[in-house]
């Protein structure tokens, strides 16, 4: 009795993990099996956001030729086994994708001399081998915030933050910046969810924006921004896509996304550790590097008119020129 | 910050809404595990039959939606997701109740189980951001819905808020009235007692782990079916687990439930509101945002104080009964 109830339970808790995780398997491409670039991702990869862009930019690479490899679904707890897996499968530049794997990424990393890791702390803290990289989001969010400007009817402008820490707060303070630019009365309104994740929470919280005005937003964490589209969905507005393209999530609100294009970054990552050049970099990839673009709602696009798209697009070209820079306000 | 921006009725009345929105799937689940562990079951599963319920219900109503039964797909969604969700207690029952094994250890299993076939299942089958259901649309009760502020707050909602209002009455009524609901109680406090006196102690076991999964699955699926219309990885967001600390908090009684599910959904609510209204005049928050955030679990730890030591919980929560043995 007793052992064939304890078979029962150790069966469902396999086929639960077993499925929870059956995505999860390394998927390596063929190639050398020596060298190549892993990246290990907290949810998803089809999030159309932060999780896509990492598994976006690694995809570039395998077309390229690299032997590469990814992991979705890998909780924090689960990390440092990950990490220590493509070490021993000779991954030579392996990116823990998330702020949460920390203490893996470094613990793994002193293990694990010979190959190079990359984590997203965005607060320079790397050591011999190992990156650290920025997401100067904040950056994206100043054109964006011209656009927000000019469509906005109320002037007032939302920022939806899972958190409000630095990369957030930085990125709600550049659209206001931005959008004062064309309009002078533009204010923002900014809400901490306290989730990243929770959906019904954050779209009570844009509704709450609403309330009080808001009819355009950009977000920070990917609950928040599907909070964000469904409450225009119910209210009207605009929403700003996450650091993915959102438009097929929202078509008739989502009128511009943040896009995060890592490749560059992780090709650089690449090139540095083949040429020996791996000394505890900070990678910092923004608008000019071609790391962060706009990417506009076709859909959407008769509702920009010409010379607010113009205007946009001429604040893209002066940042990346660098004759517009953009201010970083932490808090 | 200026307070004539909340004391008004346009203020109240969104808050209230909110309110209740947030409050309703974690009161169904609630009420669920009320039922359960009042004959002594304890579900630690919750969470996971909730994300089971939300993924059934709504691929059921995503692909219904289209067809012959168009009409009453998201009712039929609904009903999917109370399925699943019985589904879950039936495999959490076996286990139990039938083979007797720890309810802690089930319990988690379920909640492992739950969100492992959940995603898969989606992921497998629809697997994008972009799939919606088409939702309940508000259904205003004639003559009701004309009364000022309440009626726009209370008569002017989605058929799933009057049923889990409804909800509420008949498990308490279930519980308290009638001669099953003495048995449920019975079991929960005294198995060995009840079995004596002619309680078939194992199939009310089974049915109150049944009905309080099927009231955790329709949780489940109404939050993904009608009120988000969309499912994705953690969009349970931890309510199972919330809905658990409810039970305790409300001392087992449904019309206690009622009350903290809609103080902790008032509480959120009034949280964004704050935050959001605070900048209007000065263009910063007044108030530090963390302080809002906590106000929820401050709630929640007053009540457990106030509570402490007091033997509310069924005697026999949690112990497997074996025919004999006490």
């Amino acid at each position: 009795m007793r052992s064939r109830l304890s078979f029962l339970v150790v069966l469902l808790v396999i086929a639960g993990l077993v499925l929870a995780g059956c995505t999860q398997a390394p998927a390596a491409a063929p190639a050398a099996d020596k060298g190549g670039f892993a990246i290990v991702l907290t949810g998803p990869w089809q999030d159309h956001s932060w999780n896509e862009a990492g598994y976006l930019g690694a995809q570039a690479l395998g077309k390229k030729g690299v032997r590469i490899a990814f992991s979705e679904n890998v909780k924090d707890a689960d990390a440092a086994r990950v990490l220590r897996q493509y070490c021993d499968q000779g991954y030579e530049m392996i990116v823990a994708h998330s702020f949460s794997y920390q203490d893996a990424t470094f613990q793994v990393a002193t293990e694990c001399p010979k190959a190079n890791f990359a984590w997203a702390g965005g607060i320079n803290r790397t050591a011999k081998n190992v990156a650290d990289y920025d997401q100067p989001f904040y950056e994206a969010a100043y054109p964006i915030g011209v656009l927000a400007g000019k469509l906005s009817k109320t002037g007032m402008l939302g920022a939806l933050y899972g958190f409000d820490i630095p990369v957030c707060h930085a990125m709600g303070e550049a659209l206001l910046a931005g959008a004062k630019t064309v309009n002078p009365n533009a204010r923002l309104i900014t809400t901490a969810v306290g989730d990243w994740v929770d959906v019904a929470k954050a779209k009570q919280a844009a509704l709450a924006q609403a309330d009080a005005g808001v009819d355009y937003w950009i977000e920070c964490g990917e609950g928040p921004a599907l909070g964000a589209i469904e409450a225009a969905k119910e209210r009207g507005g605009y929403v700003t896509g996450y650091v993915g393209d959102m438009s097929s999530v929202g078509p008739d609100h989502v009128v511009v996304s943040l896009v995060w294009n890592l490749e560059p970054m992780f090709q650089k990552m690449l090139d540095d550790t083949k040429a020996g050049k791996f000394d505890a970099p900070y990678y910092r990839f923004g608008i000019a590097e071609d790391a962060l673009q706009l990417k506009f709602n076709d859909k959407l696009k008769d509702k920009v008119p010409a010379d607010v798209m113009r205007t946009v697009e001429q604040t893209m070209a002066d940042i990346k020129a660098g004759k517009v820079k953009v201010e970083f306000v932490p808090k | 910050m200026d307070w004539s921006l909340i004391l008004n009725w346009g203020f109240l009345i969104a808050l209230a809404t909110a309110g209740i929105t947030l409050a309703v799937p974690v009161l169904l689940a609630a009420l669920g595990e009320i039922v359960t562990e009042r004959a002594g079951v304890l579900n630690l599963g919750l969470d996971g039959v909730m994300v089971a319920g939300g993924v059934a219900g709504f691929m059921a109503a995503f692909y219904l939606q289209n067809g012959p039964l168009a009409g009453i797909s998201q009712w039929l969604g609904l009903a999917v997701g109370v399925l699943a969700g019985m589904l879950m207690g039936l495999i959490l029952a076996v286990l139990t109740i039938t083979l007797r094994a720890d309810q802690v250890v089930a319990g988690v299993t379920l909640v492992v189980l739950g969100h492992g076939v959940g995603n898969y299942l989606y992921r497998q089958n629809i697997g994008t951001l972009t799939a919606r259901t088409n939702g309940l649309p508000p259904l205003a009760l004639p003559g009701l819905n004309r009364i000022p502020v309440l009626g726009e707050i209370l008569f002017n909602k989605d058929g799933t808020v009057y049923l889990t209002a409804f909800l509420v009455f008949l498990v308490w009524f279930l519980l308290f009235r009638t001669t099953w609901g003495l048995k449920i109680r019975a079991v929960g406090e005294n198995p060995a007692a009840s079995d004596t006196s002619g309680i078939n102690v194992n199939l009310t076991r089974y049915a109150a782990t049944l009905i309080g999964t099927a009231l955790a699955g329709l949780g489940g699926a109404v939050l993904t079916v009608v009120q988000l219309r969309m499912f994705r990885e953690g969009i349970m967001g931890g309510r199972g687990w919330i809905a658990l600390a409810l039970v305790i908090f409300a001392r087992w009684r449904p019309g206690l439930a009622l009350a903290g599910a809609l103080m902790f959904g008032l509480a959120d609510a009034i949280q964004y509101r704050v935050q959001a209204l605070s900048q209007i005049e000065r263009g910063v928050g007044t108030i530090p945002y963390e302080f809002l955030l906590m106000l929820p679990y401050i709630l929640t730890i007053l009540v457990l104080l106030y509570r402490a030591g007091r033997g509310d919980a069924p005697e026999a929560l949690g112990r497997p009964y074996v025919k004999g043995s006490d």
